[in-house]
């Protein structure tokens, strides 16, 4: 099967709203019409057809031949189907998607994943700061779906995280799990200042542990959890290294004691 | 606003560094904000009237609206609109206030009338003396404030933001927490305010420490009165975000490419836009004296400034305005009242200066786009 | 410029006509038919349609600072999408004062009353209603939580004091008239007490929310000022408060008062779930207190955001806010709270407050004491009326509503037995002549020669909601400003006051109050009409004394 395929021209001449190039919006248009989608951030009208030469295929597989630091918002609101950039994206990827897979060959810039509630996104390169996270005045963060960095996320990922799991593989920001109101977190190597900062509720892997941890986490000493070995049954598919760390003793840290005090930061032993 | 022949003579304008007439200076401004893909106008420092131009004519030409302070006030909002706060007034501060509370630095400058207002304390409403007592949450020196002063130091970088969750866990009760024994000593002080205040300037926290001081906060009044007095960023910023919120429902960092307001406080900061290359005719407002930042350098196209605030580098456009409050009257967000206040001019100059607001009215006039007019 | 609108339905309660005739305008006023010989400029075709006053609205929170946090503590729920019309800026931003402007003219609305406006904040709310295109506004100044009256009631300066105070106050602030709010429980809330009703006492003050309000009804009604005191009772929102209100009612003995958003004060403590109606009770005392007028605060399903200066009633409800976040002000007198809240028809207690409001509508017989009010947005935003003028006019409609709600709640109000509906001529009397009268002001709210030709052609059809929400014609002053339910251009309206005869010696006593309490200029809450920024900002109306 085809997939319908956007191979970039040349850098666009401004920043780019993509939102429009789902799977959803594009089904059963036709080429005139989808070279007709307006994209444009600024005054200027930037049209699809401007900036991308389009391939048709099966909307059901949408692929970016190309990207770059100006492509916002890819794959927002995505319910299904698949979604594959070959290259870098701007921020928003992932906006509030819902279901279906989005994948970014390399970096992704800020809120990628921002208020997903399901599918999965998977970022090959880092992701910038505020991961998942809400934008300015909402409340609530990422509430469910798998979103998983390969490689490091800047300051704040999963801020306000409600539900679901993101994975990062490589280090973290400052404050990474902040204000978490629940669900699960996992960084594989060294999470920057303070995570969990506000937290309330859930649950907090440092696989690298961190550069400075909160007194406000207080420390109830090692277990074997069960309930790490059945995230790490989970986590397995799709990250082999960070399923490992689950799987080792856990050192157990309440916190953040100064707000609701009921999550909790897990330290794998050596 | 008027417009009369007295502005044309009492306006100082330039064209790439050439005295022009306003007429000239404003139909060249305007033929560069119409030739732009995406108009910035940035700095914003300005009284009511000129921030309502600002938005009007930055919704008209589809540009964005920006303020020089605008990243510390969007801290103190983001806590205000995504969490729970407790605000009041230096007024009630001053005559209500047993405890206050400073949290970090920067406080004078932000708040020149601080000490005069919080240290000379008035009688409580029944005529008996407030006993107030001050605590500074330092980051290291001790407070050189003076009066009875107590100074708890929280340190710099991570740390401060650690001691202010292990206070404000401590004022929980909570056990378990590693928190040094002194901060035990100032929860029982919070504790048993009547009425206490927190005041801090967002130019000296960042977005989770304010909001862990809200947080805290709002812990106290669960069994006494305690509120807050996040001081108002300078060049007019709470004036200019006042403006902002009426006019268009959002915050300065707002953009209207698309016909319609759209608030992005990443998209929308000027100093990404422009070192981004996204904003490609710079209109920089800056009446109170504050120069252009080093991010502006070189990239400005059209300038309204006061004498103080030139930019060194010769912008396209130059129109000298005056100093609202100085140079001619208008209204603007005052730190010792904490709302809005109509200031008359000091030193009005026999023609009286040009303002922010005439200037981008005579801007607006020069525009061919058929357009309506908010103002 | 001479009009003639021909042929509609004139309905002007204010001057006892529902007829079919011609409507007059020269320029910015009506006036009489001329003589069969002289020829209009423009003949506009009204048959079919009905012609009213423009709406008046007497208390609606469009401006001001507390409604400018408001803006900005959601900006997720009023993001725009239209593109903007050409001749209308920024009327497509969700919120903002061009599109409450618009919005309101498309309802043929033509005067609205910010009724909650700190004396110390009347310059920005002056500035927020300047950039409401359309309508002309007004605002009410709040007294009665604030050190200076508590002050002079604790020293026992008498009724003259606060006579003085209460008239350089609306002078000052440029108001309409004077509301109070929670009378004296602000003020206690800053001194830790949660609960204030109306004998209880102000801790440092000695006085009581009761006295606070007969010396403020006093000092208004003296002062000749046209629109009586404007009260907010004590226990806003809780159940059993409908005695609160009765309480209040008694107190007012003869002079006039006006009670704000009535149905927040219906409710008895009845029933399982402690909440039940105690509308019946209060519309039988409003039936009987001639001299008191009430407007409803109609709640309606769906998501708002309750903003108030009762700042102790909404610390208590913060716990419901919705989305949870709120902001909590303590202000120098009465600060605001502003709450995100959402009525659910399925809620218990919200569906009775749904009942409530219909039932003081119902049940209260003078349609000329009760107004038509959502105490947008804390009921409902203003943009349900149409949606709210319907249900009033349509038993069916109301039963389809009640269909909705649990009818446990339903049971617990008297509404699914109520079979009134209201005539044309009734929402007439309700949103023009009466609130004209409400407020003194002569040349609104009525179709008579020397009226202001602020006019409204609405198109009658089955769908009572539709006709309301778009009105066919709308003329502002005698400019024609809507077309088929849509603005067609801006012009700005003013904001109205009244300006009693202030004593110089009071001048002076607030020079020096401000002085030696807040080291301040009085004038820092002046309101120079050159701060202003549109010509003839104001219009002042006379104080009967």
């Amino acid at each position: 099967m085809k997939p319908l395929t956007f191979a970039l021209r040349a850098a666009p001449p401004q920043r780019l709203d993509l939102s429009p190039l789902t799977p959803a919006n594009l089904a059963g248009k036709p080429m005139s019409d989808i070279a007709g989608l307006e994209l444009q951030t600024t005054r200027e009208r930037v049209m699809a057809g401007d900036v991308f030469h389009i391939r048709m295929g099966e909307a059901d597989t949408v692929v970016f031949e190309g990207g770059g630091e100006r492509f916002d918002r890819v794959g927002a609101q995505l319910a299904a189907g698949t979604i594959m950039v070959e290259g870098g994206v701007g921020v928003e990827a992932g906006r509030a998607m819902r279901g279906g897979r989005l994948t970014i060959r390399g970096d992704a810039g800020a809120f990628a994943g921002s208020g997903m509630k399901g599918g999965v996104l998977e970022i090959a390169g880092s992701a910038g700061e505020r991961l998942a996270g809400p934008l300015s005045g909402e409340t609530i963060g990422m509430a469910g779906g798998l979103l998983i960095v390969r490689g490091d996320a800047g300051a704040r990922a999963a801020d306000r995280l409600r539900r679901g799991v993101v994975l990062i593989e490589g280090r973290a920001g400052a404050y990474a799990g902040s204000r978490m109101i629940a669900g699960t977190l996992a960084i594989g190597g060294e999470a920057g200042d303070l995570p969990g900062y506000l937290m309330g509720r859930g649950t907090i892997l440092l696989g690298g542990g961190a550069t400075l941890l909160s007194p406000t986490f207080g420390d109830c000493g090692e277990h074997d959890l069960v309930a790490a070995r059945i995230i790490a049954e989970y986590v397995a598919r799709e990250s082999a290294a960070l399923a490992e760390r689950f799987r080792r003793r856990l050192r157990r840290l309440a916190g953040d004691l100064a707000a609701l005090g009921k999550g909790e930061i897990l330290l794998p032993t050596a | 606003m008027a417009s009369g022949e007295g502005v044309m003579e009492r306006a100082g304008a330039w064209i790439g560094g050439t005295p022009a007439s306003l007429d000239e200076a404003a139909a060249e401004a305007a033929r560069l904000i119409m030739a732009s893909g995406q108009p910035l106008f940035a700095g914003l420092g300005t009284d009511v009237d000129g921030a309502r131009h600002a938005v009007a004519l930055a919704e008209r030409v589809g540009g964005v609206v920006e303020h020089m302070h605008s990243a510390p006030m969007l801290r103190d909002l983001d806590s205000l609109r995504e969490t729970g706060v407790m605000l009041t007034t230096p007024g009630e501060a001053r005559v209500r206030a047993d405890v206050v509370v400073l949290v970090g630095e920067g406080l004078d400058e932000a708040w020149p009338g601080l000490n005069e207002r919080l240290l000379s304390v008035p009688a409580r409403p029944d005529g008996a003396d407030i006993q107030r007592r001050i605590v500074v949450l330092a980051r290291d020196a001790p407070s050189k404030r003076p009066g009875p002063v107590e100074t708890v130091v929280f340190g710099r970088g991570a740390g401060f933001a650690a001691n202010l969750a292990a206070l404000r866990a401590r004022v929980k009760r909570r056990p378990r927490t590693a928190a040094p024994s002194q901060h035990d000593a100032i929860a029982e002080l919070l504790r048993e305010a009547k009425f206490g205040v927190a005041i801090w300037s967002a130019a000296d926290l960042d977005a989770l420490e304010i909001e862990m001081v809200n947080g805290l906060v709002r812990d106290l009044n669960e069994s006494t009165r305690f509120s807050s007095l996040p001081l108002a960023a300078g060049g007019n910023g709470a004036g200019a975000l006042a403006v902002c919120g009426w006019m268009t429902g959002f915050p300065m960092r707002t953009g209207f490419g698309s016909g319609a307001p759209v608030h992005d406080p990443w998209r929308y900061d000027a100093e990404r836009l422009v070192r981004a290359g996204e904003a490609d005719c710079v209109v920089w407002i800056s009446a109170f004296g504050a120069p252009p930042p080093e991010w502006a350098r070189g990239s400005i196209a059209v300038a309204l400034c006061d004498g103080g605030a030139r930019p060194a580098e010769t912008p396209n456009v130059l129109i000298e305005v005056g100093r609202p409050g100085v140079d001619h009257d208008g209204v603007l967000h005052s730190s010792d009242t904490g709302t809005l206040v109509a200031v008359s001019a000091r030193s009005r100059s026999p023609d009286g200066a040009l303002s922010v607001a005439e200037a981008l009215a005579r801007i607006a006039g020069c525009l061919s786009d058929g357009s309506g007019e908010a103002c | 410029m001479l009009t003639c609108i021909k042929g509609g339905r004139i309905v002007d309660p204010a001057n006892k006509r529902d007829e079919v005739g011609d409507l007059w305008i020269r320029d910015d006023r009506i006036v009489a038919p001329p003589q069969a010989d002289v020829r209009p400029d423009a003949i506009v075709d009204a048959e079919g349609l009905i012609v009213m006053a423009g709406g008046i609205d007497i208390h609606s929170h469009i401006a001001g600072g507390n409604v400018n946090t408001a803006r900005l503590l959601l900006p997720e729920q009023h993001r725009a999408h239209a593109r903007r019309p050409a001749a209308t800026p920024l009327s497509n931003a969700g919120w903002s004062t061009f599109e409450t402007g618009c919005l309101y003219a498309e309802m043929g609305f033509t005067t609205v009353v910010e009724p909650a406006v700190s004396p110390h904040h009347a310059l920005h709310a002056h500035l927020e209603l300047a950039d409401i295109p359309i309508i002309d506004k007004a605002i009410l100044a709040i007294l009665g939580n604030d050190d200076y009256v508590l002050g002079l009631m604790r020293a026992g300066e008498g009724a003259r004091a606060i006579q003085d105070h209460v008239a350089w106050t609306l002078e000052t602030t440029r108001a309409l008239g004077i509301k109070v709010i929670n009378a004296g429980g602000v003020a206690a809330f800053k001194e830790n007490m949660r609960k204030f009703s109306f004998d209880d006492v102000v801790p440092s003050y000695g006085v009581s929310s009761r006295g606070i309000v007969k010396a403020l009804q006093q000092a208004v009604h003296e002062l000749g000022v046209p629109h009586p005191l404007h009260v907010h009772c004590n226990n806003l929102g809780m159940p059993g408060n409908f005695k609160t209100a009765l309480e209040t009612i008694g107190a007012a003995e003869d002079l006039p008062l006006h009670l704000a958003h009535l149905q927040f004060y219906g409710y008895g403590s009845e029933g399982k779930q402690g909440i039940s109606s105690g509308a019946p009770q209060l519309a039988e005392a409003i039936n009987a207190a001639k001299n008191v007028t009430i407007d409803v605060g109609q709640a309606m399903f769906g998501q708002t955001v309750t903003i108030s200066s009762d700042v102790l009633r909404q610390f208590s409800a913060r716990g419901f806010a919705h989305p949870k976040k709120y902001v909590i002000f303590d202000g120098d007198s009465n600060g605001g709270g502003i709450v995100p809240f959402e009525y659910k028809a399925g809620s218990f207690f919200n569906a009775v407050q749904f009942a409530v409001g219909l039932e003081l509508f119902l049940l209260i017989d003078d349609p000329s004491r009760v107004f038509f009010t959502t105490d947008h947005p804390n009921g409902a935003p203003f943009t349900v009326y149409p949606e709210l003028f319907a249900l009033l006019m349509d038993k069916g409609l109301r039963a389809q509503w009640l269909a909705r709600v649990p009818a446990e709640a339903a049971a617990m109000t008297t509404l699914p037995s109520l079979t009134r509906e209201y005539t044309v001529y009734e929402i007439a009397t309700m949103t023009r002549a009466a609130p004209a009268k409400l407020l003194g002001l002569s040349d609104r709210g009525h179709l008579g020669a020397g009226g202001r030709a602020d006019v409204a052609l609405y198109r009658p059809g089955k769908d009572r909601a539709a006709m309301f929400r778009s009105a066919a014609r709308v003329y502002k002053d005698g400019d024609l400003v809507v077309r088929d339910g849509a603005v067609t251009h801006y012009r700005f309206g003013r904001a109205i006051n009244v300006s009693p005869s202030v004593d110089a010696a009071m001048r002076k006593r607030m020079e020096g109050y401000y002085d030696a309490r807040y080291g301040l200029p009085s004038d820092f809450m002046a309101v120079p009409e050159g701060a202003i920024p549109r010509p003839e900002p104001f219009e002042t109306i006379a104080c009967s004394s």
